[in-house]
């Protein structure tokens, strides 16, 4: 009797932890489908949004496109001075790579930006690239300009440029040529820097790659 | 038979428990309601609140030009400053010594920032610690601005303090999704040391964007060694957070004008903006609380009612709660009330060096503020830190 006992008793537990195991791995993986459910949705939705963003973007760059820099001041750090940004371009063949931000712009996009600039640096010839920094403080333009790699961008603040890729709060590059016309707008897309990157390496081609020879 | 059943009910009990976190924190068990009526709100004068104002003047030279202070930390002499978004640095510099040192260090090798996300100071190990949110490091400085070591995080988010041997992290509407559980997202958890979450509160209410609503990145306030106050943007409850756990502890009670699914259900509509949601916010007469700083005397927070910002102020002692609008600054005339850090009975507030500037011939006329300030500040220097005492009220 006692015998019988024991061995129910035994297959009881093992039935019992049997079923337990089971029910915790179907658990697991239950969370894992749904997880994936809930990513895939996630992933879809920012697609949705990624789309909409860019195709914005690329009104506002077609419509900056080709305009002529007017009277456009911009305050030199180093000689604490203003300048007319057309100033940038020394000689008739020099072109300059300017990337435009503003205080209260996507801080990640600008910092995401800043560090590809510094990675392309080297295909630029000196004073190729210009910083065009959107402070209200004075002292708040100084600061970050003494923050800055000098030796690699030249550092400015401008208060407006008044082209429509300003109508939003993405940071955005454009080149500024020896015709002074701002050309190849690009509006920053945090969520895809190597579009930046590939931005920044067809700038270089585009413009500076034929000098360097 | 008796131990078999025994037996068979600690196995079904073992299978039953899974790895998730408890408990889940309801509003409803906070401790004490602090009610405000924003029809009843008053004029309060800021001589009823403090009893002296002290100005400390933050050296400025080409190499120690502060963009703007996001964090201030005060220890004994020492004034530790971070400046998150324009110089990406920490500066701090002594009072009495004026000694001052940057720690400018972006990069991602060792002791190396990529984003400043935030600073604490550690009282426990006399370091500062730097949090990066995207190497998720920890990074030790000593007071001098010598870099000790770094220690490796498993989860990101927008604040982090270390309180006993865990880890407290606050984040706000970023949602992160290796912490999902029951399709919900803590705001606020505590975790060991290794990432195991003991505790999480204050789940997200809405799916949101950050640009869609106006955020003030609460910061966590130091009550003791032991304890830690934070209350999350657009949620009334005020959280404490001990070593073991994490406690509502109180409500911010505005009644008919809480924030509640009225706000969130406008927030999740498609289509919306800033300036919608802010207007819709304003018609009905939400009551948005931002800027919430305790410690062990006193409670300050502002709350935004109709477009006008009210300033609470209450005491622990008296059970007082002032409710300003205005907060009328009939001490030094200048100074906003913004407090940045409140740190035993010292309020500290900014004053921007060109408001001296422009309005200094008033000043003059007036007398409130020092004259030798108003004969040494220029317009580019660095802001003046402000330090109020505060009365007992």
């Amino acid at each position: 009797m006692n015998i019988r006992n024991i061995i129910i008793g035994i297959v009881i537990v093992v039935l019992i932890s049997f079923d337990g195991i089971v029910l915790y791995k179907y658990r697991q993986i239950q969370n894992r489908y749904w997880d994936a459910v809930r990513e895939n949705l996630v992933l879809s939705n920012k697609d949705v949004s990624l789309s909409g963003k860019l195709s914005k973007n690329i009104i506002l760059q077609q419509e900056s496109e080709g305009l002529t820099v007017q009277t456009i001041k911009v305050q030199d750090v180093e000689h604490k001075r203003e300048v007319p940004l057309q100033s940038l371009i020394k000689t008739d063949q020099q072109s300059v790579l300017c990337f435009r931000f503003r205080e209260n712009d996507c801080d990640a996009c600008v910092q995401q930006s800043l560090s590809l600039l510094k990675e392309v640096s080297e295909y630029f010839p000196e004073k190729g690239i210009a910083i065009l920094s959107g402070y209200g403080n004075v002292r708040q333009f100084q600061a970050y300009a003494q923050s800055t790699d000098k030796h690699l961008f030249l550092v400015y603040n401008v208060d407006t440029v008044s082209i429509a890729a300003e109508n939003q709060e993405q940071p955005y590059f454009f080149v500024l040529t020896h015709e002074y016309k701002i050309q190849n707008v690009f509006i920053v897309c945090k969520e895809d820097a190597q579009l930046t990157a590939e931005y920044l390496h067809s700038m270089a081609h585009k413009y500076w790659a034929v000098h360097k020879h | 038979m008796k131990k078999l059943l025994l037996i068979s009910l600690v196995t079904c009990l073992f299978f039953a428990c899974d790895n998730s976190y408890s408990p889940i924190i309801l509003d409803s068990h906070c401790r004490d309601t602090l009610s405000c009526n924003p029809s009843k709100a008053q004029r309060v004068c800021y001589s009823t609140i403090f009893q002296s104002i002290e100005y400390i003047p933050i050296p400025t030279d080409t190499n120690f030009l502060i963009g703007n202070i996001d964090k201030l930390l005060v220890v004994d002499d020492f004034f530790i400053i971070m400046d998150k978004y324009i110089t990406h640095s920490l500066f701090v510099f002594n009072k009495l010594t004026q000694e001052k040192i940057q720690i400018q260090k972006q990069g991602s090798g060792p002791g190396d920032y990529v984003v400043l996300q935030d600073i604490y100071w550690d009282s426990k190990q006399q370091v500062v610690k730097i949090y990066c949110n995207v190497r998720k490091k920890i990074l030790h400085y000593d007071i001098q601005g010598h870099f000790l070591r770094e220690e490796t995080l498993p989860y990101r988010s927008n604040r982090v303090f270390s309180i006993g041997n865990h880890y407290t992290y606050y984040v706000d509407y970023l949602r992160n999704p290796t912490i999902i559980k029951n399709n919900k997202y803590p705001n606020l958890m505590l975790t060991t040391q290794d990432g195991k979450v003991l505790c999480g509160a204050d789940y997200f209410s809405a799916d949101i964007s950050t640009s869609l609503v106006y955020s003030t990145l609460p910061q966590f306030s130091v009550m003791n060694d032991t304890m830690l106050a934070i209350k999350p943007d657009h949620s009334q409850t005020v959280y404490y957070v001990t070593k073991d756990n994490i406690i509502p502890a109180h409500y911010l009670n505005f009644n008919n004008h809480n924030v509640d699914h009225r706000y969130w259900n406008k927030v999740t509509e498609t289509g919306m903006t800033f300036k919608k949601i802010t207007d819709y916010s304003n018609a009905i007469g939400l009551c948005e609380s931002y800027y919430y700083m305790e410690n062990k005397d006193v409670i300050i927070f502002k709350y935004r009612y109709r477009e006008q910002l009210h300033t609470v102020l209450y005491s622990k002692k008296s059970h007082k709660l002032l409710d300003a609008n205005p907060f009328y600054n009939d001490m030094d005339q200048i100074t906003p009330f913004q407090p940045v850090l409140v740190q035993g009975n010292k309020v500290y507030c900014l004053l921007q060096a060109e408001d001296i500037i422009t309005a200094s011939s008033f000043l003059y006329e007036q007398q409130s503020v020092p004259e030798s300030l108003l004969n040494t500040t220029q317009a580019l220097d660095n802001p003046i830190i402000v330090v109020f005492t505060l009365k007992d009220f």
